[in-house]
């Protein structure tokens, strides 16, 4: 299964989720997309980039806690139209998942979804 | 034979998107002007919006009632481009319109009846009586646009406490920012409001670096969640100038988004309050 299908089967698999995305925090590119319909490439990198702003912020908050390994490694984004869930890799912080739904409460199975992506993308799948 | 004046660059977008308008309305047939003058307000917003183009469009002093299957609502003067009085039955309002009172105070005052008019009566018509006796201006009155403003802010500020309200039984701390700053409320242990409060400077300090966000944060409100410290959550929540920072346990995060969408959401759940 290539990135693209395990982001397809991510969309289809998370309920009301319309776009699903894998990008890099640090540059802020989207790397691979499924969507239900076609975005233009600024939408979807402003998209990426409002999840590092907020990981940003988290990661600066939490430094000096020194136990980086327990802090949450998801954001979460309400907008009046949609949710969007980031998950990022505990093993590359820079890799980055992105679902867009319309609940919160999807956030658990983004996880699992997004755990198998990053799987994939560093050869272990 | 007529004189034509000669045109005029009015300066002002604004002013010139309500003459266009006046003139088009000008340029309806009669049923169809009729049909818009009958207009019935469903919501405070659609109250407001009828009002606002009334008061615009009204020189010389004019009585109006705002009529709901219930009976008369309110009662308005209108001169000048400016609304001179709005009477109800509720002692509270007469109150706030006596005396000497500010534009601004009485543009609040008018904002609140008519939300509340708005969201307590099914449909409301304005109905044009006739001349008012009443033709001076004073300190009581408020312009169309002054009440469309303080409406709107009204409407956001109602909108970032009634979330508050509903994630304060979480929160171990919050933070609130309302009309520009100007207004500041917290509460919680001092410890959480610091955090809160290098929240926000962390924050403003990503945005100045990222210059690439600025469609994002013009497209109307929205509310972050991200690892505050272990076990806890940051909750950002930001409309126009007003902001919600609170803590909240990492197991309460999901209830808290989906509050907020039941509040600013424009589907799914809200849809279903």
């Amino acid at each position: 299964m290539t990135i693209s299908e395990c982001l397809d089967e991510m969309r289809r698999g998370v309920p009301g989720c319309s776009l699903v995305s894998f990008g890099d925090l640090k540059t802020g590119l989207v790397l691979r997309t499924s969507a239900t319909r076609q975005h233009k490439q600024d939408y979807l990198e402003e998209i990426i980039q409002q999840g590092a702003l907020n990981f940003g912020v988290s990661d600066a908050l939490t430094a000096g806690d020194g136990r980086p390994e327990e802090t949450e490694n998801s954001v979460i984004v309400a907008t009046p139209d949609d949710v969007r869930i980031y998950v990022r890799s505990k093993e590359s912080r820079s890799d980055v998942v992105c679902c867009v739904c319309d609940r919160a409460e999807a956030v658990d199975g983004v996880k699992a979804y997004a755990l198998k992506i990053f799987q994939k993308v560093s050869g272990e799948a | 034979m007529g004189r034509i004046a000669k045109a005029r660059q009015t300066g002002s977008e604004e002013t010139a998107h309500q003459v266009r308008n006046a003139l088009v309305r000008l340029g309806m047939d009669r049923d169809e002007l009729l049909a818009d003058m009958r207009e019935k307000a469903t919501d405070h917003q659609s109250l407001l919006r009828i009002i606002t183009r009334e008061i615009d469009e009204v020189i010389l002093p004019r009585r109006m009632a705002l009529l709901s299957d219930g009976g008369t609502e309110a009662m308005l003067v209108v001169s000048n481009r400016r609304l001179i009085e709005l009477r109800t039955n509720d002692m509270a309002q007469q109150k706030a319109e006596g005396g000497d009172t500010e534009p601004d105070v009485a543009a609040l005052a008018h904002a609140q009846t008519i939300r509340k008019i708005g969201q307590q009566t099914g449909g409301t018509t304005l109905q044009r009586l006739g001349r008012a006796a009443k033709s001076t201006t004073s300190g009581k009155s408020c312009s169309a646009a002054r009440l469309a403003e303080v409406s709107e802010s009204l409407g956001h500020e109602n909108r970032m406490h009634g979330f508050l309200k509903m994630i304060q039984p979480r929160a171990k701390g919050w933070i609130m920012r309302a009309r520009e700053g100007r207004d500041v409320e917290r509460e919680g242990p001092e410890a959480v409001l610091l955090r809160l409060d290098h929240v926000e400077k962390i924050f403003a300090a990503h945005r100045g670096a990222k210059g690439t966000l600025r469609r994002l944060d013009r497209v109307g409100p929205s509310c972050s969640a991200f690892a505050l410290a272990p076990g806890w959550q940051a909750i950002v929540a930001r409309d126009g100038t007003d902001s919600l920072l609170a803590a909240v346990p990492n197991q309460g995060r999901v209830a808290v988004m989906d509050d907020w969408r039941k509040v600013f959401g424009t589907t799914g759940l809200n849809a279903t309050v």
